[in-house]
């Protein structure tokens, strides 16, 4: 009796000890080079006034495959561009879905919002002084990326093993709240925070590293192609950690600028400073992820202002600036077209859950900082990473504080049109 | 090239609509 006790004791540890471990969690990951291969207009300043002179910095797309033990697989999509549009998105969404059965909801695009990549489709158009060949170079471009971007995901979703996920939230102090120049009364509001996620194969080698940060990607302002400071950031990122693909998600940065700003030694210095902090948290006590992956997409329209009369665009067309001129010719044409300008745009929010522990929540527009500080209160800080720019980056998202105090501003122009009453609406960026 | 362009800003009551739908989706993905 004694002896079959402990035969099965015996038995019993060893299939607990040869047990294979089975990992809940695949990842893949995969990257696609989408430095631009001919001059072509930069997006993201009204200033420029010419395409780009070269390339001070390669940039790419990035994928990130994750699978859990169900069977449902997500995607992550980050890419060094101002922002992806709608138009895109919907269509490398479809042709995912149709290819690798990934639905809408569980495919999310994030944009770092650098100012040296280029313009993509029809984003901020009233901005340019395009030609029709200029035109012509960004649609080529624009559909080149939406085709490359369907194989990227494709690669991702092929490169899936199992993988061990963890998370923790750094701080990083690059960020200044830019309504804040020119006005010291008003509050330095930013996020701080500098979620990693960090995935590790099997054998515990780092696969990949996914960071973020709310801050805009604007220490360049010239001609040449670059990922502005987190382009340097990844870079430095993937230097320290060998064998990792770095992945940049831009967070709810609207309202903040890298300050100081306006050189390239500035621009390798910010990267330098977030990629010290996203080595604090590898380096750190991230905790363990895993579990079934959940995720949710909506889209709600959300009103705009009336618009102004016809009238008021016909003198705008002849008499205000470069800018106003394009931009009320674009609200003409579409009088022409539909009769009426648009009352409100369609927003898009999406939600990813993995295991108990983590939430992704992803916003599109350029959202700031207030709303960001405002979900990580009401749902947990240590859980909860609250990404903007993310799907459709269409316009700023103001929350009620900052529309309030909006009209005082003269701090970057940018932010303080999108405020200003019908003077510079168009300001989507 | 798709006309790109919003012709007025958001309206102040962007924020409640914002802050409802993530509740929405919040909900959605913790099954409640």
């Amino acid at each position: 009796m004694r002896f079959r006790r402990r035969f099965y004791a015996a038995c019993f540890l060893a299939a607990c000890v040869s047990l294979p471990a089975v990992a809940a969690i695949q990842a893949g990951v995969a990257t696609l080079d989408i430095t631009p291969r001919e001059s072509i207009w930069l997006g993201g300043y009204a200033a420029r006034t010419k395409p780009s002179q070269g390339i001070r910095q390669r940039i790419f797309a990035k994928a990130l495959a994750l699978r859990d033990e169900n069977g449902t697989t997500a995607v992550l999509v980050t890419a060094d561009i101002l922002g992806f549009t709608q138009e895109l998105v919907s269509s490398v969404a479809k042709n995912v879905e149709s290819r690798f059965q990934v639905p809408r909801r569980l495919l999310l695009f994030n944009a770092s919002h650098t100012h040296s990549a280029p313009v993509i489709g029809g984003a901020l158009a009233p901005a340019y002084p395009l030609t029709d060949g200029d035109r012509a170079v960004i649609t080529r471009y624009t559909a080149w990326l939406g085709g490359e971007l369907v194989e990227l995901v494709g690669r991702s979703i092929g490169n899936l093993q199992p993988a061990q996920l963890s998370f923790g939230q750094g701080l990083a102090g690059l960020a200044v709240n830019r309504r804040r120049v020119g006005n010291p009364e008003y509050p330095n509001v930013i996020d701080p925070d500098l979620p990693v996620l960090i995935v590790r194969g099997e054998n515990g080698a780092i696969r990949a590293i996914v960071f973020g940060y709310a801050c805009h990607n604007t220490t360049l302002d010239d001609l040449l192609v670059s990922g502005d400071w987190a382009g340097y950031a990844q870079a430095a990122v993937e230097s320290q950690f060998a064998g990792a693909v770095a992945l940049f998600v831009q967070n709810c940065g609207a309202d903040a600028n890298p300050l100081p700003r306006h050189s390239e030694e500035l621009a390798v210095a910010h990267g330098r400073v977030i990629a010290a902090a996203v080595a604090e948290v590898v380096q750190g006590k991230p905790r363990k992820i895993d579990g079934a992956i959940a995720a949710a997409f909506r889209e709600i329209d959300l009103p705009l202002e009336a618009a102004p009369p016809r009238q008021e665009w016909e003198e705008r067309a002849v008499s205000g600036s470069d800018m106003e001129r394009r931009h009320a010719r674009m609200m003409l044409l579409q009088l022409d077209r539909d009769g009426r300008l648009p009352a409100s745009h369609r927003w898009q929010v999406q939600a990813w859950k993995i295991g108990p522990d983590f939430t992704l929540l992803a916003l599109g527009g350029e959202v700031v900082a207030d709303y960001a500080l405002r979900f990580k209160r009401q749902y947990g800080f240590r859980n909860l990473w609250v990404a903007g720019y993310s799907n459709d980056v269409f316009a700023y998202i103001p929350s009620r504080r900052v529309w309030q105090e909006g009209t005082k501003a003269t701090v970057p122009w940018s932010l303080t049109a999108c405020l200003r009453a019908s003077k510079r609406p168009w300001k989507t960026w | 090239m798709v006309a790109y362009g919003l012709p007025a800003r958001f309206q102040a009551s962007v924020e409640d609509l914002v802050v409802g739908a993530v509740d929405e989706l919040m909900k959605a993905v913790s099954g409640r």
